[in-house]
């Protein structure tokens, strides 16, 4: 097997752990953030380790029940939960961005209960258009990047940041390119595999993960990840943290070659431009990012049915997470789009963070049977 | 009406306002489909001439003639999941059902155009975003910047900037200026009926509470809907003036008041009943986080008016936070002299239900007052157990002493 597939197994499997050794191994702080809108190349700037913050276990909620709702997001039930527990010990702080509703207004209560020493806000505006940028958006992360200075007692420079941008974009080209070699006829890597290079993105050191993300291109060359495999799927959804829920999917012969979830193309397809100033350069990547929360069903099918195209693709799995509105709200925008219009095969399947994958197998299996 | 209660009379003219809202709705061109919470494009769409018209208090009527159930389920066989918001759920099932069904009030037309504001939570962008596609009309809007700590300075210059903006994207798309004097009146009537809104809350302090949570939703529709009318104004200054003289005369809503109560979330539309199921027990509920703090915004007296809508979607319990409203809460249970809170744990609106566990736990620590989580929906009720609920009701009265 690929070295570099098995350090991101390893990683995956136990993320709680790299992040210790990591820590014990570098003395830097971790920060940890709770959306692909949290502008993370700003924790790194300051000289810290920024960090997803999943639910890592899958433990039941218990504690957070007294906070949020059975009817509320799995994932950030499960995180708080986690927290409140004392399961993100080795966080030294943490950044939440107005993403969806629950993690917004979840932020509140988390400031005053205050299981990770500190928490700072990043206010994501919904309009993308150019003025917003210098009317509000840099001047809201001048007020992140005070935030975490101070908390962090360390200063954010135009040059830290620059090399910061630097590093993360070398990091989403690298990943970029494994991603193109999925286009071909039989792809070196499974979907599986993808989405672990992706989530040990969100955790690793960046140039750690560079390196082996070099190494993996060259490992899998000339790979054959399922020659047998014979109908390519895409998947689209929200905060699926676990990879087995990619791993039932091509259990059934299907292979994923493309994706748009949080766990894939939404959190690194998008460049910083680093011919404009380093903070407005960060500020544009982060409002050019396909987060479902502010980011039209239009543009989202649009990008889907591209995607489609160029990878060659079969049929498109809905991964929703339950409870989660703004995935669920595109979907008579995409079922349009997609179904109606193009003539794509799509299913749906609704995850929890922990889910009986039994029954939802049985529904990939069908809809992959009918696409064969 | 029950002995035991008295309604308002004012009710009577507000009932009035919404038929003729309504007749307008059908009525009057160009029609702009707007939203509930705090939102300056109501007062603009007033100075402009155009007629809003909205899906949420749609959805309500809906609820209140007891086919919002249906129209959800009608969604729902259009591709709207479950558990999305039952406000979109209603008003968007309404509409795939004109053709078939007899909608109430000759439901809603087609709009010419959408407007908003981003001050309630992200279930707007994406409504807004399916209506658009749905009927492939422009959309202005207004993006707030959530309040997540402090109000920042150039929060208000980016939404003054944002409301400049939108002005000049409706007189584009009317093909003329709206007169800043016009800007000007509607905010300032606006201001009038804020200020009667602010002491209309402040009377409901009173021992007995001179209304009911009923009455106080009612005139709310106001603040909501017509904002910036001079009807608006002279409703409210009539509604003020009946509090008042009840408050003066000590003649309360609830004839037998023996307890006070604060209630959570939205209420149950299709069964407004419940509250004078709680009325009828000797319990008044003077107040409301729907009424006090959502709609707890501040008077619009800036001197310049764009400043003055810009705080008016900024300060509203929505695109603020929780944590303002605990302390607010604690606070009223004070100044309200309450002795109890029911909470309406409401499964379609996440935004106002995240929190809301922990304001009663905070309250119970720090008062040792009883506090009843009701899990329902505010619009769907096709989950709703009318002989559980009240079971649990009877219970939380009893608790009360």
């Amino acid at each position: 097997m690929s070295e570099a597939l098995s350090k991101f197994d390893q990683v995956v499997a136990n993320a709680p752990q790299y992040i210790k050794d990591f820590k014990a191994k570098t003395g830097k702080k971790v920060v940890g953030f709770l959306d692909t809108l949290a502008p993370a190349e700003l924790v790194h700037a300051a000289g810290a380790h920024p960090m997803r913050m999943f639910p890592f276990s899958k433990e039941p909620v218990t504690v957070g029940d007294t906070y949020l709702q059975s009817f509320l997001c799995s994932y950030v039930r499960s995180t708080w939960d986690q927290a409140l527990k004392g399961m993100y010990d080795y966080v030294d702080g943490v950044v939440i961005p107005t993403s969806c509703e629950v993690v917004r207004f979840l932020y509140q209560t988390w400031r005053r209960v205050n299981p990770c020493n500190w928490v700072v806000s990043v206010v994501i505006p919904f309009k993308k258009e150019d003025y917003v940028v210098n009317e509000f958006f840099i001047k809201e992360l001048e007020r992140l990047k005070a935030g975490l200075e101070k908390n962090l007692g360390t200063s954010i420079t135009d040059d830290s940041l620059k090399k910061s941008l630097e590093v993360f974009n070398r990091n989403r080209d690298l990943m970029k390119k494994v991603y193109e070699m999925r286009k071909s006829e039989s792809p070196p890597i499974t979907g599986t595999e993808a989405f672990k290079m992706v989530f040990a993105s969100m955790i690793c050191d960046k140039d750690e993960h560079s390196s082996l993300v070099e190494k993996l291109i060259e490992e899998v060359r000339d790979r054959k990840a399922m020659p047998d495999a014979k109908v390519r799927l895409m998947l689209v959804g929200g905060c699926v943290s676990d990879p087995a829920v990619i791993e039932m999917i091509e259990d059934t012969g299907a292979i994923v070659v493309i994706d748009d979830l949080t766990v894939g193309t939404q959190y690194f397809w998008e460049n910083a431009d680093l011919f404009k100033p380093p903070m407005e350069a960060l500020a544009r990547r982060y409002l050019s990012l396909r987060h479902p929360a502010n980011t039209s069903g239009e543009d989202r099918a649009k990008f889907i049915a591209d995607m489609v195209k160029e990878y060659r693709v079969d049929g498109v799995v809905y991964v929703f997470t339950k409870y989660c509105e703004s995935h669920r709200f595109d979907y008579p925008i995409l079922e349009t789009r997609l179904k109606e219009e193009k003539g794509i095969s799509t299913t749906l399947i609704e995850v929890e963070h922990i889910v009986d994958l039994a029954p939802l197998r049985t529904r990939v299996e069908a809809f992959v049977e009918s696409l064969k | 009406m029950s002995e035991k209660r008295r309604a308002l009379e004012v009710n009577k003219v507000i009932g009035g306002a919404i038929r003729k809202h309504y007749q307008d709705v059908q009525q009057n061109r160009p029609l702009a489909y707007a939203l509930l919470a705090p939102d300056p494009m109501i007062e603009l769409c007033y100075a402009a001439g155009i007629q809003p018209a909205f899906p949420e208090n749609y959805a309500c009527v809906c609820a209140a003639r007891k086919v919002s159930g249906r129209f959800c389920e009608v969604a729902e066989n259009n591709r709207l999941l479950p558990d999305l918001c039952s406000y979109m759920r209603t008003a968007v099932g309404s509409w795939f059902a004109r053709e078939v069904e007899k909608l109430p009030m000759g439901g809603l037309p087609e709009p010419d155009f959408l407007v908003y504001t981003t001050s309630a939570c992200v279930t707007y962008y994406k409504w807004w975003d399916l209506y658009r596609f749905y009927f492939n009309k422009p959309l202005i809007y207004v993006n707030t910047p959530r309040i997540m700590d402090e109000i920042e300075d150039y929060y208000v210059d980016f939404t003054m900037k944002e409301i400049q903006r939108a002005i000049g994207e409706l007189e584009k798309f009317l093909g003329k200026k709206i007169p800043d004097e016009k800007i000007a009146e509607v905010v300032k009537y606006s201001d009038q009926l804020v200020e009667y809104w602010h002491k209309m809350l402040e009377l409901q302090k009173t021992v007995p509470a001179p209304a009911g949570l009923n009455d106080i939703s009612n005139i709310l529709f106001l603040l909501v809907a017509l904002p910036g009318t001079k009807e608006a104004v002279d409703i409210a200054k009539q509604a003020y003036e009946e509090m008042r003289e009840r408050a003066d005369k000590k003649i309360g809503n609830v004839s037998d008041e023996k307890h006070r109560l604060m209630w959570l979330n939205i209420p149950m539309w299709y069964n407004l009943g419940l509250t004078n199921y709680f009325e009828d027990r000797g319990c008044a509920i003077p107040i409301s986080d729907y009424t006090n703090y959502i709609w707890g915004v501040p008077r619009l007296d800036k001197p310049d008016p764009i400043e003055s809508l810009a705080i008016k979607a900024l300060k509203g319990e929505l695109n603020e936070s929780v944590e303002y409203y605990i302390d607010w809460m604690l606070r009223d249970i004070k100044e309200y002299k309450l002795d109890g809170v029911v909470i309406h744990s409401n499964r379609s609106c996440k935004v106002l239900s995240v929190g809301l566990l922990d304001a009663a736990k905070i309250v119970r620590e720090t008062y040792d007052i009883p506090v009843l989580i009701i899990e329902s929906d505010h619009t769907d009720d096709r989950a709703y157990s009318d002989a559980e609920v009240k079971t649990r009701i009877d219970a939380f009265i009893e608790s009360l002493g």
